[in-house]
């Protein structure tokens, strides 16, 4: 139980921990800190523009008054300064001071000859070691506290600033007199001692203010993270499916895991492919291998039988087996898409007319009317040699499965190019052969894939695959349906038996700034 | 011809040795990039067979050493990289062609041949000529015992590919890669089509059959029997 409590304790603390260490946090903080330099150095600014700027002109008028009673004492000896003092003092003038009232003096005479004026008990001591004019304080009794002297709380605390200069007889030089001259700044200090407890109340309320918005933010922020790190940790696991929730504000962090999310699809695409292939390859590759297998067994064991037969014999099946490996590979590298470096603009109408123009003659030569309908389409980014060859597979694939076997029908194949609507480009071959029943239709891009009227026939069952992956890797879009009518006369949308295959690729469009900058391009060149 | 093979898989290099002997070549094989330099620099070669990837230095940086000394002899690249970047790559270094492994060994001997072909000034050749065939590059006229043959202009392309290399085998993948400029092998037989077309055209009202199939290789054009 204690050691539970404990442990719950540590997590705490170290959940306190990682909070503290989040990049929100310590952002808030550092904004809210140099939030609170910026306002001490304002503050600071304003100090000296006011305050600081009225303790100066004392500064100066003390400065000046005691350069002004040197010289009185210079001409006019002790008695002279003596009186001019005496009416500048408060304390001693009883009808208050031609000067203000706030100006305070001290003149003694060391040898307690005359009497001397004193505002103030005392010289203080921090204004007895220079001559400089120093900030000090002293204690005021209260007018109402005039008969009560000793109660503390009609002492008033009050703040001046002063000047001492000791005066020296020029010919005897003995010193005679020694004059303080002060003003009270009891009201500016006031005002700084409230703008400075201000400060720094402001300051500390901003920090904690800081530290809870710090604290509340990153708690948000590490939810949204702990999102990401439990769908991770979900898929390390080994739940591919998993995927980060979105929380549909559209901020970055749905950004991100979007774009997780669909890193993620890639993956399990890849994944599944890869699984989908060894799966195959135990059902498709075993089967040829084993013959070949069989076939050379059986001409070591047998013993009249000419080997070259037999060698030549196999050689197309191992060809045959290269040559499914090869698309394998080639499936493999489009989907991992690798190969951007290869992307260009390219013309699908010229694309078309010479993919269609190799295949024209063995098109005839099958038996195949050939139908190319070319319309004028914006140019697609892509890969000439990779759309090439899937144009070149969905003809291969047409003339194998696509021959129609109604009487009296002819054998059609049409390739097609048109603009798409919002841009890009579509490219379709469609037969008008036994089509594909809607079912099936998704299944047959899959690798290996063969129906299985079709498994009769050669070839790898990776051509649409290849054509999928290709499509993919242009970004565009692969969807299988209906082709052309089976009969000239009777063709109903509702009935899709009636209809050959139809395989349609759907190119984005390119992206503007690009094109832009290759006519250019061209036009220098 | 003179030929280097630079390969360091020992059987596929043995397979390929034997192989251009009996073609009636003569062949100098070495293991690695570094030694196939040195022997390249003492010259003497036709043509080079190089495979991509080799110890010691890699077979694009033998070829553009070579090339940067001047050295233009045709060669050839052997690769198990057979995507369209590699291609390029491989002809950026200089090589002349490019086969993807693994290979019929009639398709590297046809390429080799051709390539040792291309080293003759044949190039700014205008005019070729076979048996009584006649190929006039500038004025795009084919002729035949003195008569007209009309082509198509993919006809003329491959019809000329084939006259450039008049006695040699070609195969259907120089031909898709030469004359088509594709790089992928179409399940049905486009090429062995156009071929028949083009047969049709030149040799039809013939008694010499000038364009000839080469069992289990290609074609070849050629006089002789």
């Amino acid at each position: 139980m204690a050691e539970e409590r404990q442990d719950n304790s540590r997590k705490g603390s170290s959940r306190l921990f990682r909070l503290v260490r989040t990049t929100s946090f310590r952002f808030t903080l550092i904004t809210m800190i140099l939030f609170i330099i910026s306002v001490f150095v304002l503050s600071a600014f304003v100090y000296r523009a006011t305050i600081g700027d009225a303790i100066g002109d004392m500064e100066d008028q003390i400065t000046e008054e005691v350069a002004a009673l040197e010289q009185v004492y210079e001409r006019a000896g002790y008695p002279g300064l003596r009186r001019v003092i005496g009416l500048r003092s408060s304390s001693y003038n009883a009808r208050g001071s031609a000067y203000t009232k706030d100006a305070l003096y001290i003149l003694i005479d060391p040898d307690n000859r005359q009497p001397p004026v004193r505002d103030l008990s005392q010289i203080p001591p921090e204004a007895l070691d220079s001559e400089n004019i120093v900030e000090f304080s002293y204690e005021r009794i209260t007018a109402s506290a005039r008969n009560n002297i000793l109660d503390p709380d009609k002492i008033e605390m009050r703040y001046g600033i002063g000047g001492m200069r000791r005066m020296y007889n020029p010919e005897t030089r003995r010193q005679e007199a020694i004059v303080f001259v002060a003003r009270d700044i009891t009201d500016l200090v006031r005002i700084r001692e409230a703008a400075s407890d201000v400060f720094v109340r402001m300051a500390g309320v901003t920090f904690i203010l800081a530290l809870v918005v710090a604290y509340f933010s990153s708690r948000a922020f590490l939810a949204r993270l702990d999102d990401v790190n439990r769908t991770a940790e979900a898929i390390t696991a080994g739940d591919l499916g998993k995927r980060i929730p979105l929380s549909g504000a559209g901020d970055e962090f749905d950004a991100l895991g979007r774009n997780l999310n669909s890193m993620l699809d890639q993956i399990e695409r890849l994944m599944t492919g890869m699984k989908q292939v060894s799966d195959n390859i135990a059902h498709d590759l075993r089967s040829p291998l084993t013959r070949i297998r069989n076939r050379l067994e059986s001409a070591v064991s047998e013993p009249e039988i000419d080997y070259k037969t037999v060698v030549e014999q196999t050689i197309p099946d191992v060809d045959r087996l290269l040559a499914t490996f090869n698309a394998l590979l080639s499936i493999t590298r489009i989907e991992s898409g690798e190969r951007y470096g290869t992307m260009k603009p390219v013309d699908l109408v010229a694309l078309v007319e010479e993919v269609t123009e190799l295949y024209e003659p063995a098109a005839q030569d099958a038996g195949f009317r050939l139908n190319v309908d070319l319309q004028a389409t914006p140019q697609v980014m892509g890969s000439r040699e990779l759309i090439s060859q899937a144009l070149a597979n969905l003809l291969d694939n047409a003339f194998k499965y696509g021959r129609t076997s109604e009487e009296g029908v002819e054998p059609t194949i049409e390739v097609k190019v048109a603009p798409r609507v919002g841009g890009g480009a579509l490219m379709s071959v469609s037969d008008n052969g036994p089509g594909v029943s809607p079912i099936d239709r998704e299944r047959i891009l899959n690798r290996f894939v063969r129906l299985e009227k079709s498994r009769s026939t050669h070839g790898s069952g990776l051509g649409l695959s290849m054509v999928t992956a290709i499509a993919r890797f242009h970004n565009g879009q692969l969807s299988v349906g209906p082709g052309l009518p089976r009969h000239e006369d009777k063709h109903s949308l509702d009935q899709p038996g009636n209809y050959g295959l139809g395989i349609r690729i759907a190119f984005p469009p390119a992206p503007k700034n690009l094109f832009e900058m290759i006519k250019i391009g061209n036009q220098k060149g | 011809m003179r030929i280097l093979v630079v390969e360091d898989d020992a059987d596929a290099a043995a397979y390929l040795v034997k192989g251009l002997r009996e073609a009636g070549h003569s062949v100098d094989h070495v293991i690695d990039g570094a030694t196939g330099l040195n022997m390249a620099e003492n010259g003497g070669y036709d043509a080079y067979v190089i495979d991509r990837m080799l110890p010691q230095m890699d077979g694009l940086t033998m070829l553009e050493k070579r090339r940067e000394a001047g050295d233009e002899t045709p060669a050839l690249f052997l690769s198990a990289l057979g995507e369209v970047d590699d291609r390029v790559s491989g002809l950026q270094a200089g090589g002349d062609d490019y086969l993807v492994k693994p290979y019929a060994f009639s398709e590297l001997l046809a390429r080799v041949e051709a390539l040792g072909r291309r080293r003759a000034p044949s190039n700014v050749t205008t005019k070729f000529s076979v048996g009584d065939l006649e190929m006039d590059i500038l004025s795009r006229t084919v002729r035949r015992g003195g008569r007209k043959i009309d082509l198509q202009p993919r006809e003329f392309r491959l019809l000329e590919y084939l006259m450039r290399h008049a006695g040699q085998v070609v195969t259907r993948t120089m031909l898709l890669e030469n004359v088509w400029e594709y790089h992928f092998d179409p399940q049905t037989n486009v090429i062995d089509v156009h071929i028949s077309r083009l047969r049709g055209k030149i040799d039809k009202d013939f008694d010499t059959q000038l364009l000839k199939t080469v069992r289990g290789a290609g074609y070849t054009l050629s006089d002789e029997d």
